[in-house]
């Protein structure tokens, strides 16, 4: 009888220990708040890329709670899974999963979050994946450089020979990006762009543009709105009153706009349409319907590309980042530079 | 010196190539309004932002009044008496042509932000303008055949012409328009659509022209084009075409058809906006799929004799109903991989939905022999009409329903070319369960409920013609 209880609970150890061996191939996807338009957009990215390389993975939300998501990672951890990937609530959360990681030698991938770098970084099986803000200057420099010099005389509203710019919110990239332009077209032989004024509350907006009239034409002639949250207000606002600029598709009365990211809500721009409708209109719809000209956004698909790539290294035992766009590494991190959207 | 125009026995220009040409042409005109119905869809509810299901209803009611235009505009052109100068069925042509300039686009008309009653005044008025010069070029040039030659051989030529009329008319459309209507992000762009139907408009027109003035009229028997309608009792109709066994089996498959396939335009077109992300090579994918039966068609005649037909069509639903099956179950994957084995499958399930529809309108033939062989009576225009009812019922059920089912999987015609992936990937499993059904459809119907098999073709022909000619003799004595 003992002798039978005995290999019993052995057998019994056996299965316990078997169900707790990590298993490389049993992934999960942590997401910090899937009601963010942006990381939605990532995840429904992710979906497609794992769809592609069949990869197979749970996901769960954690609603915007760093207490949920620490919880989270334990469930997944203890569940056997040998790949946890997280966008971190914040940086701080992102210590704490690296420790979890560790403590139970998963490999963890921070995707499209802010981390504690040096405690991130410190782990060897820890990665990280995110858009490259360094980028930005170029991708979208480019990108306005184009458009005023193939447009320089219908960008001069003023015809003053300059072309004014009024950034709205603040933005270290976005300064840089202006000295980039700045750059180009001195190159090109053209006047550099000139500071209208610099407005931190997009309540200034109707203020800057109410001092325009006809006689005047003391305007902005190019807008650079610092992200794509605060786009639907600045339309409302260039279309309060009398304005009337960027109201529809026909260029007489526009003011090119450039934001960085597309997926912020802009459905009171369409207050008369239905709900549906409403809810589904965004900052892209407004560069479709030509009322800002272009975007800087991330890279989804290359974003997500780059998860599945290093997952199935990680399955396969290979160099973490083989196959990875060279251009991407920088030490020891992937970060995708931006695209443009318009 | 200009060649002589050779002269018939009856001082008419001889047949010949040019009128195979022009009739084809009268087809390829047709074509250029009808290839961008498939587009309707896509334009109204992702350009012009109509609900799905206002529009799934909208587009029943245009579909109810299209079965009653054809016979109402056909009924006119029969009862109008008067003398044309070249021909009436010309005249009506040239008549529906000039309306078609514009017809086409006005069913694109691109006004996205007026008011949500405004755009169904917009889609029914648009829709039913295109329909009526539509019909009106359209049902004339079906009954032009007979008035053009009367020798069995003429015709066949003419028909055969008429086909690739149609099929170039159909295939360069379907390839080109993707490439145009389309932007980077796989969105349909409104006005483009209303500058494509504008341009084939004008198209289609000189194509109509070059048909009417190179058309010469041979015969002058009156045709009508309305179908006679003599008092019947529909219920007793409807009974003695239930009965008809070989009339149900092949309705059954030509409901399938467009339940199925011309019911999932849309889906398709979802499929490359929003799964394959390129939709400017739809067009392109759906002609090579057609390769298999272009390659067929010349050998349909001597396959079909050697076969049956009955044989051959159920061959081809098998093969349908493997390629579907296969589409199903095989991982097709939103990439390059993705689309080439999709292509593979739908050159398979092309391939046997071809060979119905090479003999599809015969077996309908055969369906009324068979009708006069068990129950004395032809019954013709009872048995066509009812095929006719439950196939525009298809044409019409079949686009409402795919769309509410693709509501009810996630669609949202707001997000226009850019579903969620989860959306599409539903969809993508929707387009090969809409062509299995069309397939199932088209093997229930010709395999198991049309009872024509060769042999009982061959002893069905044999004693009507001995049937037909003991009816001759005997009449011949009476006189």
């Amino acid at each position: 009888m003992k002798r039978i209880v005995s290999i019993l609970l052995i057998c019994v150890l056996m299965l316990g220990m078997v169900s707790c061996k990590i298993n490389k191939e049993e992934i999960h996807v942590i997401w910090s708040d899937l009601d963010d338009q942006y990381l939605a957009t990532i995840a429904d990215a992710v979906d497609r890329a794992m769809y592609i390389k069949n990869i197979r993975y749970r996901h769960v939300d954690s609603e915007g709670s760093a207490e949920k998501q620490l919880e989270q990672v334990d469930d997944a951890l203890a569940g056997g899974a040998g790949i946890v990937v997280v966008s971190a609530v914040d940086a701080a959360t992102s210590a704490l999963i690296v420790d979890k990681a560790q403590a139970k030698d998963a490999y963890v991938v921070f995707l499209c979050c802010d981390i504690m770098e040096t405690v991130v970084m410190a782990y060897e099986k820890s990665i990280y994946i995110n858009v490259d803000p360094a980028s930005l200057v170029e991708i979208l420099g480019d990108r306005i450089v184009t458009d005023v010099l193939e447009n320089y005389i219908a960008y001069d509203r003023n015809g003053d020979g300059e072309i004014s710019y009024l950034p709205i919110g603040v933005s270290d990239e976005l300064a840089g990006c202006v000295q980039y332009v700045n750059d180009k077209l001195k190159a090109a032989d053209r006047s550099a762009l000139v500071l209208h004024e610099a407005v931190l509350d997009t309540s200034d907006i109707h203020a800057v543009f109410s001092e325009y009239n006809d006689e005047n034409k003391k305007t902005p002639e190019l807008l650079l709105v610092a992200d794509d949250d605060r786009v639907e207000s600045v339309l409302l606002d260039l279309r309060r009153d009398d304005m009337n600029f960027n109201y529809t598709k026909l260029k007489t009365h526009f003011i090119p706009m450039y934001t960085v990211g597309i997926a912020a809500a802009a459905g009171n721009l369409i207050a008369d349409k239905g709900e549906e409708e409403r809810a589904a209109y965004s900052v892209m719809n407004t560069i479709d319907n030509g009322f800002v000209s272009a975007a800087a956004l991330e890279d989804d698909d290359e974003l997500a590309l780059a998860l599945c790539t290093v997952l199935s290294n990680i399955v396969k035992e290979k160099d973490l980042f083989d196959k990875v766009n060279e251009e991407y590494l920088k030490d020891n991190k992937i970060f995708v530079p931006y695209t443009i959207y318009g | 010196m200009a060649k002589q125009v050779q002269l018939d026995e009856n001082g008419k220009r001889k047949f010949g190539i040019l009128d195979s040409v022009s009739y084809a042409a009268g087809d390829f005109g047709c074509n250029m309004s009808f290839a961008l119905k498939s587009t309707l869809i896509i334009f109204w509810t992702q350009f012009m932002r109509m609900d799905s299901a206002l529009y799934a209803l909208l587009l029943l009611v245009v579909q109810a009044w299209d079965a009653i235009n054809d016979p109402l505009i056909g009924s006119i052109i029969d009862a109008d008496k008067r003398q044309y100068k070249r021909n009436k069925f010309l005249t009506y042509i040239w008549f529906g042509s000039i309306g078609l300039i514009v017809g086409g686009a006005l069913c694109f008309v691109p006004l996205p932000d007026i008011k949500d009653w405004a755009k169904i005044v917009l889609f029914v008025a648009g829709y039913v303008v295109w329909d009526a010069f539509y019909t009106v070029a359209n049902v004339p040039y079906g009954s032009l055949l007979s008035l053009i030659s009367s020798k069995p051989a003429d015709r066949a030529s003419l028909s055969a012409w008429r086909s690739v009329g149609s099929m170039v008319g159909n295939m360069v459309p379907m390839v080109i328009l993707p490439i145009l209507i389309y932007d980077e992000n796989d969105n349909i762009v409104g006005w483009r659509v209303f500058l494509a139907a504008l341009i084939m408009g004008i198209m289609g027109f000189i194509a109509f022209q070059f048909m009417i003035r190179n058309t010469e009229i041979r015969e002058s028997t009156e045709i009508t084009v309305s179908e006679e309608a003599p008092k019947v009792n529909v219920l007793k109709a409807f009974a003695n075409f239930i009965k008809n066994r070989p009339a149900v089996g092949a309705t059954i498959a030509a409901m399938g058809m467009f339940l199925g396939m011309q019911g999932g335009t849309a889906a398709v077109t979802v499929l490359f906006q929003s799964y394959f992300k390129n939709v400017q090579i739809s067009g392109v994918v759906q002609v090579f799929a057609m390769l298999p039966i272009v390659l067929f068609t010349p050998f349909a005649r001597n396959m079909v004799t050697k076969y049956g037909k009955k044989e051959l069509s159920v061959f081809g639903s098998l093969c349908s109903i493997v390629a579907c099956i296969l589409m199903l179950v095989i991982r097709i994957t939103p990439d390059t991989k993705g689309i080439v084995i999709y292509v593979l499958c739908q050159l398979l399930n092309s391939l046997g939905i071809g060979i119905y529809s090479t003999v599809s309108w015969s077996m309908m033939g055969d369906a009324i022999d068979y009708n006069e062989w068990k129950f004395g009576a032809r019954e013709e225009g009872t048995v066509y009409s009812l095929h006719s009812f439950f196939r525009k019922l298809s044409q019409g059920l079949g686009p409402s329903l795919v769309l509410i089912i693709m509501a009810a999987l996630g669609y949202s015609e707001y997000h226009a070319g850019n579903q969620l992936f989860s959306v599409a990937l539903n969809l993508r499993y929707l387009v090969a369960a809409l062509y299995l059904l069309s397939a199932v459809m088209q093997f229930v119907g010709l395999g198991i409920v049309y009872n024509l098999d060769k042999k009982t073709l061959e002893q069905m022909n044999t004693e009507l013609a001995a049937r037909h000619s003991t009816e001759e003799s005997t009449s011949n004595v009476v006189e």
